[in-house]
């Protein structure tokens, strides 16, 4: 079936390939600093003041107060430390979730339905959550709004700081009762320019893996003092998130972050236009990705008539590798499914939708081929 | 045979056969000494057991896999031979003491003796007596329940003295091969793996017939069938995977039928093939995981049509079962977990959305003919690929 092609990888969007500095960032790291930084011996301390700094130079390159950032195993426990904080509430109250997150989120409205409190999923037609539909939906009892900067099934980015002005708003007129608001920022990050701050969302979530760096490691940003974690155990991340820090990997993930940073604008127009060179060779494919308020790294459409993973095998097999859907799940392709249909698109078109997701090492031979074998395959396929 | 283990095989219903009584006997013999192939076996029969001398080379798990898996044994214990002498007994005894099921040392327990050679000094009375004590004197937390106790300690004065304790069970049945061949199409449900298991216990050898679409099914969803196979190979005494690449079959059916037929045509081609290849191997029957009304090409008038496309007898081991009972037995056989893997073995574009649950059988007929997808179908059968796997499960290259 597979025959030898060389493979052609488009699935950036659910793992990138772990860059050389990154790597020897990883290596230089468990080397020099063997020591738990919860030690009290010189190893430790020398580990500990190298965890601090980094956590410091992460905060400088995301313009953040070093305080407010937690270093975890990844988006989906940066997500699940600012969720599970609400298991500790004993009065129930309202949350708001988009209908387009990823399931690290939108898994929680069961559970959250299920200890009593009040779950409002905010539609979000082609992609994009409306700010009159935010409004309407807050209420006295609304505790905590999650709204993911850059979708990873389509790539539509949301007005993040638009959306918090209205809770911000509606605070204000409620006696100002705080409400947390979060953002799911993993797509984001070293691909998209945005500002924490300017922003002004109350935590942000990260993984490094995403942007070539490690898996296994991520970030979350948070300010809101009242956020209490679930894990117990030792006193690392300040209780946040017990458990001995992945020295190497964050020390991997700094050097990510800092390349993905410094190269952004160069590496957003390059993407930018690879993506525009598939949308015009692919144009008379359904193509969910909006053009305008989307990230070009993510590229969602359709195959006429085959099912997704029917088409993503056809593509296999000439060494092309895209996405059914989100890969973070077995099931992933049932659930990509259902954000596109939250997005209203027809579930006949949902059924044979494809991510290609780019990165900044695809190269425009890369595209001609994607788009070459996807038209061959189209026709073989009418 | 010096460092060797013996062990007690228990007949069911083999020990209820008359004259060919030595035909189950002897296929059974051979069936386990197949598993046990590469290590030195000398087998022995008395009136309703078998014993099964192993040498110690073999690894215990192999032994159990052998006897657990293969159709004919109701039970089997490990056994120890011994001198005739009182001492001798109770050393032996007190060996079985120290393994399963003794070794737990809680429950209740009985001794059973049976005094073939009458001329022995103490009575079966006594020799249970004397078992109980040294029973009690490994274990004194076990007490004496004549009546349903938890484990049993046997002694059997025949030529010599055999000690065993309560018998593992085995699947019980008849010993494959002894009632014929047949195919089995196997879909990677949960269905087919167990009716394979409900037939193989009536002695019947199988091989199996998957239908393979790629890349409307996945290379997992092939990948998950060889699996299933191998779970299956050591009960069937080792079988043959039989892959049809079926892909351009079903596109044609796909085109050339009313949607609501689609499925039924599939089926059609399938016995169709099935049958082909039983045929060549020399197989009487066509065996299917089918259960009464689980789905639309289950209920009576499907089956009916699908039946009269197969030449060959079609077996349905499990038509009157609950979907609970297949689950259950499906785990007990180990084949569930990887069933329940979630690779779809047909292609939703090709299950349409409102099957035809009362077809027509002469209609249903007359409309696979006008298909006309023989040629396509020979072209499948030539192209069949095999896959062979021995009596331990393994991947014969």
């Amino acid at each position: 079936m597979w025959a030898m092609h060389e493979i052609r990888y488009f699935d950036n969007a659910a793992t990138t390939g772990m860059s050389r500095p990154a790597l020897d960032a990883y290596t230089k790291a468990v080397v020099q600093y063997r020591g738990n930084p919860s030690s009290l011996h010189q190893e430790g301390r020398d580990a500990k003041a190298f965890l601090e700094q980094t956590r410091a130079d992460i905060a400088g390159l995301l313009g953040v107060d070093p305080l407010s950032l937690t270093f975890t195993s990844g988006a989906t426990e940066a997500n699940a430390i600012i969720l599970n904080s609400l298991i500790w509430k004993e009065r129930k109250g309202h949350v708001i979730l988009s209908s387009i997150e990823h399931p690290s989120v939108s898994e929680y409205a069961r559970l959250l339905k299920h200890l009593g409190w009040r779950v409002t999923t905010l539609a979000a037609p082609k992609g994009f959550i409306q700010k009159e539909e935010l409004q309407k939906a807050l209420c006295s009892e609304t505790r905590l709004v999650s709204i993911m900067l850059v979708n990873n099934v389509v790539g539509t980015m949301q007005d993040i700081g638009g959306l918090v002005e209205v809770v911000r708003a509606f605070e204000s007129g409620h006696n100002n009762r705080k409400i947390h608001v979060h953002t799911d920022a993993t797509q984001a990050l070293g691909k998209i320019p945005f500002d924490l701050k300017a922003m002004g969302v109350d935590s942000a979530s990260f993984s490094a893996h995403k942007l070539h760096g490690p898996r296994g490691v991520g970030l979350l940003y948070n300010t809101n003092a009242g956020i209490e974690s679930l894990s117990r155990g030792g006193s690392q991340e300040r209780g946040l998130r017990p458990g001995t820090e992945n020295i190497g990997g964050i020390a991997a993930m700094h050097q990510a972050v800092k390349d993905a940073l410094h190269s952004l604008d160069e590496n957003y127009r390059h993407v930018s236009l690879l993506n525009a060179l598939l949308r015009d060779k692919l144009s008379s494919l359904p193509i969910f990705s909006p053009a305008e308020h989307c990230s070009p790294y993510i590229l969602a459409l359709a195959h006429p008539t085959l099912p997704s993973e029917v088409f993503t095998r056809l593509l296999f097999d000439q060494g092309i590798c895209v996405s059914s859907g989100s890969a973070c799940s077995n099931n992933a392709k049932q659930k990509s499914q259902s954000v596109l249909a939250a997005m209203a698109f027809p579930a006949q078109l949902a059924k044979n939708s494809i991510r290609i997701s780019l990165s900044k090492d695809t190269t425009a031979e890369d595209v001609e081929i994607l788009a070459q074998t996807v038209t061959q395959l189209i026709l073989e396929h009418a | 045979m010096n460092d060797s283990t013996l062990y007690l095989v228990r007949l069911g219903e083999i020990s209820l056969k008359g004259l060919n009584r030595d035909f189950f006997e002897k296929r059974l013999k051979n069936n386990i000494k197949n598993k046990l192939k590469g290590y030195r076996t000398q087998v022995s029969k008395q009136k309703g057991r078998i014993f099964f001398e192993i040498e110690n080379l073999c690894p215990r798990e192999t032994i159990e896999m052998a006897f657990s898996t293969t159709f004919g044994v109701v039970g089997y214990s490990r056994c120890l031979r011994c001198a005739k002498d009182i001492e001798a007994i109770k050393e032996a005894a007190r060996a079985l003491m120290q393994d399963e099921p003794f070794s737990k040392g809680t429950g209740t327990f009985k001794s059973i003796t049976k005094r073939a050679d009458k001329n022995f000094v103490l009575n079966s009375y006594q020799i249970d007596c004397m078992l109980g004590e040294v029973v009690h004197s490994e274990h004194p937390d076990l007490t004496v329940d004549v009546k349903n106790p938890d484990m049993t300690i046997n002694c059997e004065i025949r030529d010599k003295a055999y000690l065993f304790t309560s018998a593992k069970s085995g699947p019980g049945g008849l010993p494959v091969t002894t009632a014929g061949k047949g195919m089995l199409l196997l879909s990677g449900g949960i269905d087919s793996p167990v009716a394979a298991y409900r037939m193989a216990q009536r002695g019947l050898k199988m091989e199996c017939i998957y239908f393979h679409a790629y890349p409307y099914t996945s290379e997992q969803a092939l990948e998950k069938v060889k699996t299933l196979t191998s779970l299956l190979a050591p009960y069937l005494q080792g079988t043959r995977l039989h892959v049809v690449h079926f892909t351009e079959a079903q596109l044609w059916i796909k085109q050339h039928s009313q949607e609501e037929e689609t499925t039924l045509m599939f089926r059609a081609a399938m016995m169709k093939v099935a049958n082909a290849i039983s045929r060549k191997q020399e197989g009487m029957c066509i065996v299917t995981g089918e259960a009464l009304s689980q789905v639309a090409s289950q209920t009576l008038e499907s089956m009916a049509f699908t039946d009269s496309m197969s030449e060959q007898l079609v077996l349905r081991p499990l038509v009157g079962m609950d979907k609970q009972e297949i689950m259950n037995l499906a785990k007990h056989i180990g084949t569930y977990e990887t069933s329940i893997l979630p690779y779809e073995d047909c292609c939703v574009i090709f299950s349409p959305k409102h099957p035809l649950v009362r077809p027509d059988k002469e209609l249903m007929t007359q409309h696979y003919q006008n298909m006309g997808i023989e040629a396509l179908l020979e072209e499948a059968i030539a192209a069949v690929q095999v896959f062979d796997y021995g009596p331990d499960g393994q991947l014969r290259i």
